[in-house]
């Protein structure tokens, strides 16, 4: 059995970058610890801090139970909506080299329409399960209404963990990043596409 | 078992996810009488269908929802987030729970004696040894899991997940074990109910070399999980 994971870019529909994804960083390590740790017993498990994108320290479970209205949980979402450039896929100019305790994108391009902003739009999943094959896939698509051509040079994955109750309780956390071999440029109104994939084989 | 394995793996240098089975038995005096170690070569559709469950939440839905083809081989339905704005509380859950009590066989580290080739559709041992005390038993312990942290010395760095669980074999006979697996579980809950509450495989591991458990003898099965980071 082999596991790898891979980065496409597509620009305006057409493949330019291909990687393969070594983009991991310590804070996915964390969450999934802490949902193996859990008991799925009925109640709150313990909490880890990890580093937030904002430089602060947070605690996040793997295993919760809230209480009053609203109340519930995710772990770790990404599927963020269009316009949302807090968590999800994230693309940005910075090159600096990738680490393990990464928390954020070197220099994230945010979403809008200003000069060096992009279009952030919605994600897609897509999946196929085979005997001897299978992948997942997420990818989101940005689009440049700036009036000026816009670089990415590095790509990014940040975790939403609601673990709510009475309403409050949100952390967004860095789980991958990487900075591509080879930057891609979007031009004004082109479109540009990140994909990860991870892939099983048993080959 | 308690010790900070290496993961690394010189023939395929960068996995994403990887892991080693450490095993170690021991006789009804309590001596060390056969020990190995083996890569994990084993992760499952299941556990692509999980990671994707997850990563598919939003945030802050009523609830996002997988498939998986559960322990009995039917599909179930698993959630990657479940909420509720008004009527109810302690709302919530756990997508990929492996901290099984001691004498559960349904989820955490279990053991087999079958021999099948491993297949990524694959949902179960191919012949679980379950927990009790009757000929062909043994009992499980508790699952123990250990976060070990960002290991720097090997390149790249790997977030290593220690997973530990003992076996005694409280029968007249020996017990062979051929075959380690994982077993999850996703559960969710709230005053209303439970809306998830299912385990499945995913991970499953033939091993090279079969370990034979004597009478009031014990397996310890340590499963080091490693995430690359770098």
């Amino acid at each position: 059995m082999k596991i790898k994971g891979w980065i496409i870019v597509e620009l305006d529909g057409k493949e330019v970058y291909r990687g393969e994804s070594r983009s991991f960083v310590q804070n996915i390590g964390k969450i999934l610890s802490l949902m193996f740790q859990s008991s799925a017993s009925g109640s709150t498990g313990t909490s880890a801090t990890i580093t937030n994108t904002s430089g602060y320290s947070a605690s996040i479970y793997g295993e919760y139970y809230g209480s009053g209205t609203p109340d519930g949980f995710a772990p770790m979402a990404v599927n963020a909506p269009a316009g949302t450039d807090s968590y999800g896929i994230v693309v940005g100019s910075g090159s600096t080299p990738q680490t393990y305790s990464d928390y954020k994108l070197a220099s994230q391009i945010y979403n809008g329409t200003g000069a060096g902003q992009l279009s952030y739009g919605t994600h897609t999943t897509s999946s196929s399960y085979g005997s001897t094959s299978s992948y997942i896939t997420i990818s989101r698509t940005f689009t440049n209404q700036s009036g000026s051509a816009i670089v990415v040079r590095e790509v990014g994955m940040i975790a939403r963990q609601t673990a709510v109750s009475n309403g409050s309780g949100d952390v967004k956390y860095l789980i991958a990043r990487d900075v591509l071999a080879n930057p891609v440029t979007v031009n004004n109104l082109g479109t540009l596409t990140v994909t990860y994939t991870l892939t099983l084989s048993t080959s | 078992m308690s010790q900070i394995y290496e993961v690394e793996d010189p023939s395929d240098p960068y996995e994403p996810f990887k892991g080693w089975i450490d095993i170690e038995v021991r006789d009804g005096e309590g001596r060390v009488v056969q020990k190995g170690r083996h890569k994990m070569h084993s992760f499952n559709n299941n556990f692509l269908a999980v990671l994707l469950t997850m990563l598919s939440s939003i945030g802050n839905n009523n609830k996002t929802t997988g498939s998986v083809t559960g322990d009995s081989g039917s599909s179930a339905t698993i959630y990657g987030e479940f909420w509720y704005y008004s009527g109810y509380s302690n709302t919530g859950g756990t997508p990929i729970a492996l901290n099984a009590s001691a004498g559960t066989d349904s989820f955490g580290i279990l053991v087999g004696s079958g021999t099948g080739a491993f297949s990524l559709t694959q949902y179960s041992l191919a012949s679980k040894i379950s927990n009790g005390t009757s000929a062909g038993q043994m009992s499980y312990g508790v699952t123990s899991i250990t976060d070990l942290g960002v290991n720097t010395s090997v390149s790249p760095p790997v977030y290593q997940i220690q997973i530990v669980r003992a076996f005694t074999n409280q029968t007249s006979s020996t017990i062979t074990i051929n075959e380690v697996g994982l077993e999850a579980k996703n559960y969710w809950k709230s005053d209303a109910g439970t809306v998830a509450n299912v385990t499945f495989l995913i991970a499953r591991d033939v091993l090279s070399t079969s370990y034979s458990v004597p009478p009031n003898g014990s397996a310890t099965v340590a499963i080091t999980i490693g995430v690359t980071v770098g």
